[in-house]
């Protein structure tokens, strides 16, 4: 009988370029999960944990890290934790795991060597397969081959080469492993979500337990971290999965057409439960006029610090300039005037854009014969033409007040 | 606007309060250089555009020079049919604006609020630095400052605005502006104003730069982790050229020990080869010695007979030589003594040979000596007579035979210097009938005279001649000739000269004074020929003759003591010399060939005697010789002999000798065989052995090399990976600001390129509309260029309405190729034109400092018909210092600064 707690890809130190400044406390985040997850693998009594690779997000990771993890993993001491260097932290010679920091904590085992290992806690048969190079199309499970009478666990780390599924070749692994190679558990690390598959006889014994903590947009099934007990040598692994993250990543896709739908959002963000977990992509859709735009661009500002983290992506929202709106704007003279008006003109140039234009083709052509020995035209985008229509739009609302 | 009056006080050179009334139309202010006339014009512009709270260096160079005074200005002014009055003093900071009121001047504001209220009315902008063109509102381009006709700036915005009301075109609004000038504003923000460029210090260019800042740091690091990638994998393959190394060496140790037999055998090999190689060379150098000893002996044998038979040949040889040479010595003797014999006869009649002679020499002496004395005394008698001679020639006083050349050459001339007075001179003859006397006073001479009757006589006189014949008269005759007289003072000259030259000699006398110098002349002859005669007789004086006689007879004497007593040659006192000098020479013949005779004998023995002594030693050599060599080869068979013991010496006998020989050579066969075979084996026994042993030593050599060089660098790569695992840091934060800054930059690029798109669109319909403007502008500037210098040119204007070419007959050039005159005439036109249409609804003014410098008189014509024209509907003020230039202007007001 064994039991133990399977993680993996803590990825500590990863870096988080979407989330700008709010990226230390994410990772901050991070390591407290994992601390927790240590914590509640020593109070539900494992024998020990695995983690299968990718404990560091690279081998250049901050001191404090290495410091960080050292210090949490003293703490739950005696439980002994198994490390195996994956691809992102190989056990090659610039690894934080050949730092003599290790070597003072007698319940961290670092994997260096593919061989056999009986765990002391409970004699089941350890069969690792530690990554020492960044990059391989060479199975490292091969060379398992588990006769004994033991309950015997392979760890690895790599990608499970299941026809169909997957076409990441780097760090193959043989889909029927564990039953080629007679093992009760292959403990895999690398993909971020929780996956299981079964076997030839139809039980799982080959498992992704996920990040505990997501990384990014679209992870799904992770912040996840599996508790394994095996009775004997061939029994059926019993799994029961555990919740351990704390950020949410929410991808959302809004469509915005009218005021009034700002509005919306609006109400719907302010109310949105534990916002401070919350990582929030939102990207808005649709046409509508300057007004909007103009209102709809001051939730940046206004949801920045209420979320973990907002962010408003509007390159899909269209500007359909209010001419209504504008014209009674518009001051005397004739500059500005003209000027909208060749802006409108100008929308015509852009494919994605040139349907807000309401402006007719004949005075479009006499713009543009205006306007034929300036290089206006040069370095001009959907998002340049919506920017100055915008910028005029404020400028006059400014002077009108 | 017009202005009324100024009134300066403390202003620059104005220290007298200065008060100038100007009109409506054409004002014309003039006066020399330096008078003040542009500082009256400045004055208009400082008091309107400078703040009065002003310290600008401008404000502050006010005040008159060296003073303290306190600049003030006043400056009355119509605008809008209202006549106000602004009061400035800058130092004491004052600001006074007045409105005038049917009760009079009321002030309407008072400090900063003067100084803007005065812009809100007349246009423009204040300033408290140095105010400029474009801040004079439509001053900008209607008034023209000194030197500066050409408007280098953009007309301001004010010009543009009155233009556009002006010339009814499309009016900016107030909001329009605004807008126009935020934009303008936002995009100067972020680019440049000439070249469109984004801006060093704008957001953009700060991200751009923080961009490429991180970049740097970032790629700094990814080079590091590169090189860390590198170096891990240099030292993975490094480890494995170790293994490999390692494997091979061990391979090579291995190969090395198995053949370590085969090398102990090949050793031995070539210790045993050596061995016999020495054994034989052994064998071989005692059979040599042996063999040697052998014929040594043998040979020393046979020597010493053949030296023993020699030493008795030559004994027998030495005996008869020692006989002949006894008797040789014998017969030697005796001529020794002969030789000896003779040599005293010698000598003697050598002796005897030389008293004869001493005896012949002095008798020969004697005979010298009487015949010396003989001639001394010749010598001494003419010594006599030459003495005796030299005192006769001494006596005698003549004149030498020059000197009485010179006497009569005197002579001769005082004679006719007489000849010549007697032929050229009076000669009176006085005969008295009956007696006559008187005086006659012949030229400086009075000589009285007394005749008897028919006595006479006659008188010479040169030169003069006065008579006086008592009791008669006088008669007076004188010569008209000089030379009379001149001849008289010569002759006197003369004679005196004479008198002085024969005066040593006793005698005036010319035939005496003959005599005298041939008698001296004879006698010194006579001396001549007295020493000829000693000369002759003896190159010698008297007294050397003398001593000569004294040494003589000395040696004579001395020679007779040299003959001993008893000698028959002693003291020959004959008279009969002559003879007893033959006498002795005869003897000294004899007793010569005497001693001839002997010295030949004795030379014929010495020669004998020689001759036998050479030979007596040439024998006594040979005898020598021969006991010598059979002393040496008695001593060489000793020697021998002595060898040959130490040879036999060994104990054996010959035979004993020779078998002992023969069993060394056929020892010596038997080894020499056994190494040849030896030698047959060198090449497979001893060196492909040892050639292997050494191929796989070099090769583990090698091999350590290597494994020593891979070693090294694996402890450098080791170490530069320590070192660059301990840099390498977390790049994360870096690359997650750089991301942040590049979807900053994005958003700033777009605003960028908004703004400048938004710049550009306005600046471009803002130029069109100011382009409508200059319709007007441009006609009148070309009518007024018409009527300057004909229909030649038209005038174009740029976007901003300023002129910038002009048309000749359809073709453009710009206006900046024209001369420097005609620029300033059209760009002194374009204000005028500015002025005109601005004029329309309020009158301007115009300002003209210095205008049409470089007008030729015709187009200076035009030009004032062109300012009388403009003068009609607003104010012009021209300042000049050529007032001439302006005197055809009738209704113009003059105004003149001094």
């Amino acid at each position: 009988m064994v039991k133990f707690l399977h993680t993996a890809d803590w990825h500590l130190g990863i870096k988080f370029s979407q989330l700008g400044d709010k990226a230390d406390a994410a990772r901050e985040i991070r390591i407290q999960t994992t601390e927790n997850l240590l914590k509640t693998a020593k109070e539900s009594n494992v024998d020990f944990v695995l983690i299968s690779g990718d404990l560091f997000d690279s081998n250049d990771i901050d001191r404090t890290i290495l410091n960080r993890v050292v210090q949490s993993m003293l703490n739950v001491a005696p439980l002994d934790i198994y490390i195996l260097p994956g691809n992102h932290d190989p056990l090659t010679m610039d690894s934080p795991y050949l730092d003599p920091m290790w070597d003072s904590l007698s319940n961290v085992h670092i994997f260096r060597n593919p061989e056999p290992l009986i765990e002391e806690n409970s004699s089941a048969v350890l069969y690792p397969c530690p990554i020492t190079q960044k990059q391989s199309t060479k199975d490292f499970t091969e060379w398992i081959d588990a006769d004994s009478s033991e309950i015997s666990i392979g760890i690895a780390h790599g990608n499970l080469a299941i026809e169909g599924f997957t076409d990441e070749s780097n760090f193959p692994i043989a889909p029927d492993r564990a039953s080629d190679s007679n093992l009760d558990y292959l403990a895999l690390g690398e993909w971020h979500s929780l996956s299981m598959f079964k076997n030839k006889e139809d039980h799982f014994k080959t498992v992704y337990p996920g990040t505990p903590e997501t990384t990014k947009f679209g992870e799904n099934n992770s912040g996840k971290a599996v508790i394994v007990e095996i009775d004997s040598h061939n029994a059926i692994p019993r799994i029961s999965e555990l919740d351990v993250g704390v950020l949410s990543w929410e991808k959302q896709v809004r469509e915005i057409n009218s005021i009034s739908d700002v509005n919306n959002l609006e109400s719907e963000l302010k109310t949105t439960q534990n916002p401070q977990s919350k990582i929030l992509s939102l990207n808005i859709k649709g046409v509508t006029d300057q007004e909007t735009i103009t209102y709809l661009s001051s939730f940046e500002n206004l949801f920045k610090n209420q979320f973990m983290h907002f962010q408003l992506l509007m390159d899909e929202l269209y500007l359909k300039p209010n001419l209504l709106e504008l014209k009674a704007l518009l001051p005397e003279g004739t500059v500005v005037n003209q000027t909208f008006e060749a802006l409108m003109a100008l929308m015509k140039t852009q494919p994605e854009i040139q349907d807000y234009s309401d402006i007719s083709p004949e005075r479009t052509r006499e713009i543009f014969s205006q306007l034929r020995d300036k290089d206006i035209l040069e370095g001009l985008s959907p998002e340049v033409l919506n920017r100055a229509f915008l910028l005029l739009y404020q400028m006059i609302k400014e002077v009108s007040q | 606007m017009k202005v009324q009056s100024i009134r300066l006080e403390n202003w620059k050179i104005f220290t007298d309060p200065l008060e100038i009334e100007l009109k409506e139309g054409l004002n014309v202010l003039y006066g020399p250089n330096e008078s003040g006339k542009t500082t009256i014009i400045d004055s208009i512009i400082t008091t309107f555009y400078s703040k009065h709270t002003s310290g600008s260096q401008k404000i502050r160079s006010l005040k008159p020079w060296g003073t303290s005074l306190q600049p003030r200005a006043s400056i009355t002014f119509w605008k809008n049919d209202q006549e106000y009055r602004i009061s400035k003093s800058f130092q004491e900071r004052k600001s006074v604006l007045e409105r005038m009121n049917p009760d009079g001047w009321q002030r309407i504001a008072e400090g900063d609020r003067a100084d803007q209220e005065l812009i809100d009315l007349i246009g423009g902008q204040l300033s408290t630095r140095e105010t400029k063109p474009e801040l004079w509102g439509l001053g900008q381009t209607l008034w023209m400052i000194q030197g500066e006709p050409i408007i280098s700036d953009d007309l301001n915005d004010e010009t543009l605005s009155s233009l556009q009301t002006m010339v009814g075109a499309t009016i900016e609004s107030d909001k329009e502006k605004r807008v126009l000038s935020e934009i303008k504003m936002r995009f100067l923000d972020n680019f440049t104003v000439k070249k469109k460029e984004l801006k060093k210090g704008c957001n953009l260019s700060q991200v751009q730069a923080e961009i490429n800042t991180i970049q740097g740091q970032l790629n700094q690091s990814e080079e590091n982790k590169n090189r860390k990638e590198e170096l891990i994998w240099k030292i993975k393959d490094n480890e494995f050229i170790l293994e490999k190394n390692q494997k091979s060496l061990d391979e090579a140790s291995f190969e090395k020990a198995m053949i370590a037999k085969e090398v102990e055998d090949a050793h031995k090999h070539q210790n045993d080869r050596v061995k016999l190689d020495h054994e034989i060379q052994s064998i071989e150098s005692q059979y040599n010695i042996l063999k040697g000893k052998i014929d040594e002996i043998k040979q020393s044998n046979d020597e010493i007979g053949n030296i023993k038979s020699e030493i008795e040949n030559i004994k027998l040889k030495i005996d008869p030589l020692e006989e002949n040479l006894t008797e040789l010595n014998h017969k030697t003797g005796k001529k020794s003594a002969d030789l000896e014999d003779i040599n005293k006869k010698i000598n003697e009649s050598i002796s005897e040979k030389n008293i004869a002679g001493i005896a012949h020499t002095t008798i020969m002496d004697e005979h010298n000596l009487e015949t010396l004395k003989e001639r001394f005394d010749e010598i001494n008698l003419l010594h006599k007579n030459l003495q005796s001679a030299q005192e006769g020639y001494n006596t005698i006083i003549a004149p030498s035979s020059s000197e009485l050349e010179i006497i009569e050459k005197l002579n001769q001339e005082i004679r006719d210097i007489q000849t010549s007075l007697q032929a050229i001179g009076l000669s009176v003859k006085a005969t008295a009938k009956p007696e006559m006397s008187g005086e006659i006073h012949l030229d400086d001479e009075k000589t009285p005279f007394s005749l008897k009757d028919k006595e006479s006589i006659s008188w010479i006189s040169s030169q003069f001649l006065k008579i006086k014949i008592d009791e008669v008269g006088d008669f007076e005759v004188s010569s008209g000739s000089q030379d009379v007289k001149e001849l008289k003072e010569k002759l006197e000259n003369k004679q005196l000269e004479y008198q002085d030259l024969v005066a040593p000699f006793g005698t005036g006398d010319l035939a005496d004074l003959k005599k005298a110098t041939i008698r001296k002349y004879s006698s010194e002859k006579e001396i001549e020929r007295i020493q000829v005669e000693l000369n002759k007789k003896s190159s010698k004086s008297k007294d050397e003759l003398q001593q000569e006689i004294t040494t003589l007879e000395n040696k004579i004497k001395s020679n007779w003591d040299k003959i001993p007593n008893n000698s028959p040659y002693k003291r020959i006192d004959s008279k009969d010399k002559p003879n007893v000098r033959e006498e002795l020479s005869r003897k000294l013949n004899e007793l010569q060939t005497e001693i001839d005779d002997k010295i030949q004998s004795r030379d014929d023995l010495n020669k004998e005697i020689d001759i036998d002594r050479i030979q007596a030693q040439n024998m006594g050599k040979t005898i020598n010789n021969h006991k010598t060599d059979c002393f040496g080869k008695t001593q060489s068979v000793g020697v021998i002999e002595k060898r040959l013991k130490q040879l036999e010496e060994d104990g054996f006998s010959s035979e004993e000798r020779e078998n002992n020989l023969n069993k060394l050579s056929y020892e010596l066969e038997q080894k020499t065989r056994a190494w040849n075979v030896y030698l047959e084996e060198i090449e497979e026994k001893e060196k492909q052995p040892l050639k292997a042993f050494k191929g796989l030593s070099n090769k583990l050599e090698r091999l350590e090399k290597d494994k020593r060089v891979h070693e090294i660098s694996q402890a450098k790569m080791e170490s530069e990976l320590q070192m660059l695992i301990n840099q390498s840091t977390d790049t994360n934060v870096i690359e997650e600001r750089i991301t942040q800054l590049q979807i900053n930059e994005k958003e700033l690029k777009n605003e960028a390129n908004a703004i400048k798109l938004l710049f550009e669109l306005t600046s471009f319909y803002r130029e069109n509309t100011i382009g409508e403007l200059s319709e007007p502008i441009s006609r009148k500037v070309t009518q007024d260029l018409e009527k300057l210098i004909g229909p030649k040119y038209s005038l174009n204007f740029n976007k901003g309405m300023k002129p910038e070419s002009i048309s000749v007959h359809g073709e453009d050039a710009s206006i900046d190729l024209l001369s420097y005159g005609m620029r300033e005439q059209i760009w002194c036109l374009f204000r005028l034109a500015l002025g005109s249409i601005l004029s329309k609804d309020e009158s301007q003014l115009v300002v003209l400092d210095d205008p049409l410098v470089n007008t030729d008189p015709v187009r200076m014509h035009h030009a004032l018909e062109i300012l009388e024209e403009n003068s009609k509907n607003m104010q012009i003020i021209v300042v000049t210092c050529d007032v001439e230039k302006y005197s055809s202007l009738v209704n113009a007001n003059f105004i003149s600064i001094n």
